[in-house]
């Protein structure tokens, strides 16, 4: 295997076929003193724990429905598993079925996007292998096309095969990056600069807590848009514009400003434990279900989904 | 909690407050503070006035109490020259001035006062910035010594002359704060035996925040901080605690936390630690 991360879609039909594949996938790992994490739904991952039997035991598994709900937060919890407690680079074997029926529209697009992305995270990492499942019976055709799209990599019989299919990231990117859909209704929007910073974060806490979502959402909101806030003030051209508005069990609230994001990874690594710089777009990517980044020159929006529970 | 906040009156103030009050015409203290006096007077506190102003002036602010001749007579009233108490050009020495301080809080009560309260004018104490430290040093220090004690305090301030920043760091190191809205994001203060933060940290205070919590660290000491009012803070500010917890610990004390809001907690969990 080469360095650096073999990113291999895996498109699998039926739970037979699945666990056919990735048990052995796993056990060769744990053969061989790879640390192994299997990030799938609570159900799925269920299920591989029942075939594996007692190696299930030493398999990591992670909730992708609750860890990878917003995509963007994939690219760092994979990072935290790739570093040791002294920063060595460890020896890992991965799971990831980001891509799962029943999400929205703007989730699979966000969904491709990190898959795309995480070529890029990895380019220098350690080698290991990440293998994605696609369940080609249950999702629609579209989402497996892109699936090929973004890994550079098949699994095949438990080997990593070149796909041909693979595209490069930037073009992709730039063909995932819809424009972002018109809110239903009209949404409550403020203009802010600075001094502006704390009474915008109280108002969507406000907001937060008449949309249903709880005390502890509510503090989520607030640190989200504290940081994309301070973020136009600071990097943003010193004013941004906040549109909020309600979706069925969630909050929306949408940043604007004239900055440019220039860093496509911007909030997908875990930053630097001894600095604050870029930690904040990491936190709005940690508390929040979704989160939309569009930029280019001479303007950014971010659009933040948070939803009840 | 301690009595914090913003004031939209000096009036009504209890005997342990400390406030800051700025103001923007010249002798724009005497309003609010000869209230404050008054409310002391009336409470039976001993009261105290100084600025940076020769005897004759201060005697001519406090005019407008109901008779002075006999208040100061009786010892009910007190004038300082500024001078007299801290030597105007020099940097506070925060241990000296706090042992005047309870020399004179001890004295007060002796002579059968209820309590001390003290109006300072302090404009020309922190015109030089070689004197800021030491003066942010000073408030947080009198600010413990005054939390559960008979001994309250108006701060006024020229914010005329003095600068925006200082300015806005000694507002943050009192409770209470009148005079100018907005002029203090969070509140440091001694909260019996603890130090509470009140209002919101953020990246636009935090650097205000790191710098009144490493000056009110008395050395020596365990710190511990109570966050019941704290209404918002973020990253930055949670990471200005954990460095001033580092600073605690290095000196083999103990930083701890009580109290502590949702997002606090929320942030601890993300950034591991």
């Amino acid at each position: 295997m080469d360095d650096g991360l073999s990113h291999e879609v895996f498109l699998f039909d039926g739970e037979e076929e699945f666990l056919a594949g990735m048990v052995p996938y796993a056990r060769e790992g744990l053969a061989a003193g790879e640390r192994v994490v299997a990030a799938l739904s609570e159900e799925r991952g269920a299920r591989l724990a029942a075939a594996l039997g007692t190696d299930a035991r030493q398999v990591e598994f992670v909730d992708i429905e609750q860890a990878g709900r917003n995509p963007a937060r994939i690219i760092s919890m994979w990072g935290d598993r790739l570093e040791g407690p002294g920063h060595e680079p460890r020896a890992l074997r991965g799971i990831c079925e980001p891509v799962w029926a029943g999400r929205s529209s703007d989730e699979f697009a966000e969904c491709h996007r990190h898959e795309a992305l995480i070529n890029l995270a990895f380019a220098e990492a350690g080698s290991w292998r990440l293998v994605c499942p696609y369940d080609v019976s249950a999702l629609e055709p579209e989402q497996v096309e892109l699936a090929r799209r973004t890994h550079p990599e098949v699994w095949e019989q438990g080997s990593a095969v070149a796909n041909s299919s693979y595209e490069q990231p930037a073009e992709l990117l730039a063909e995932l990056e819809q424009e972002l859909p018109t809110p239903d209704g009209e949404p409550t929007r403020l203009t802010f600069g600075r001094s502006d910073v704390s009474s915008i974060r109280r108002l969507a806490a406000s907001y937060a807590t008449s949309a249903g979502l709880g005390d502890e959402r509510a503090a989520d909101v607030m640190l989200a848009i504290s940081e994309l806030a301070t973020n136009s003030v600071v990097h943003g051209g010193g004013e941004g514009e906040i549109a909020l508005w309600k979706e069925p069990g969630s909050l929306v609230c949408e940043v604007s400003d004239s900055g440019t994001i220039t860093d496509i990874l911007a909030g997908r690594r875990r930053p630097d434990p001894a600095g604050e710089n870029g930690r904040g777009i990491w936190i709005v990517n940690q508390v929040c279900d979704l989160v939309q980044v569009r930029s280019a020159p001479g303007g950014s929006v971010v659009r933040v989904q948070l939803r009840a529970a | 909690m301690r009595n914090n906040g913003p004031l939209d009156s000096a009036a009504g103030l209890g005997t342990s407050d400390h406030a800051c009050w700025a103001y923007h015409e010249d002798d724009g203290h005497l309003v609010p503070g000869l209230e404050f006096l008054d409310d002391g007077l009336r409470n039976g506190a001993r009261v105290a006035y100084s600025a940076d102003k020769p005897m004759e002036e201060l005697r001519a602010d406090v005019a407008p109490l109901e008779d002075v001749d006999a208040l100061l007579e009786r010892g009910a009233l007190q004038l300082f020259e500024l001078d007299s108490l801290y030597g105007v050009g020099k940097p506070v020495d925060a241990a000296g001035q706090l042992a005047t301080y309870q020399a004179a809080l001890e004295d007060a009560l002796a002579c059968g006062h209820a309590g001390l309260r003290v109006l300072a004018e302090g404009t020309t104490m922190v015109e030089n910035p070689d004197m800021w430290d030491a003066h942010l040093r000073w408030e947080t220090c009198i600010d413990s010594y005054m939390s559960g004690r008979p001994l309250a305090a108006m701060c006024c301030y020229d914010a005329r002359k003095v600068d925006p920043q200082i300015m806005g760091d000694v507002a943050c190191a009192h409770p209470l704060g009148g005079g100018e809205a907005g002029l203090a994001p969070f509140r440091l203060f001694g909260n019996d035996g603890s130090l509470g933060v009140a209002g919101e940290i953020d990246a636009f205070s935090v650097e205000g925040f790191r710098r009144l919590l490493s000056l009110a660290a008395v050395p020596g000491e365990d710190l511990a901080l109570d966050l019941t009012e704290l209404g918002f803070i973020d990253h930055r500010g949670v990471s200005a605690i954990f460095e001033q917890a580092r600073r605690t610990a290095a000196r083999g004390r103990r930083l701890s936390v009580r109290e502590a809001p949702l997002v606090y907690e929320r942030i601890c969990e993300l950034i591991g630690v």
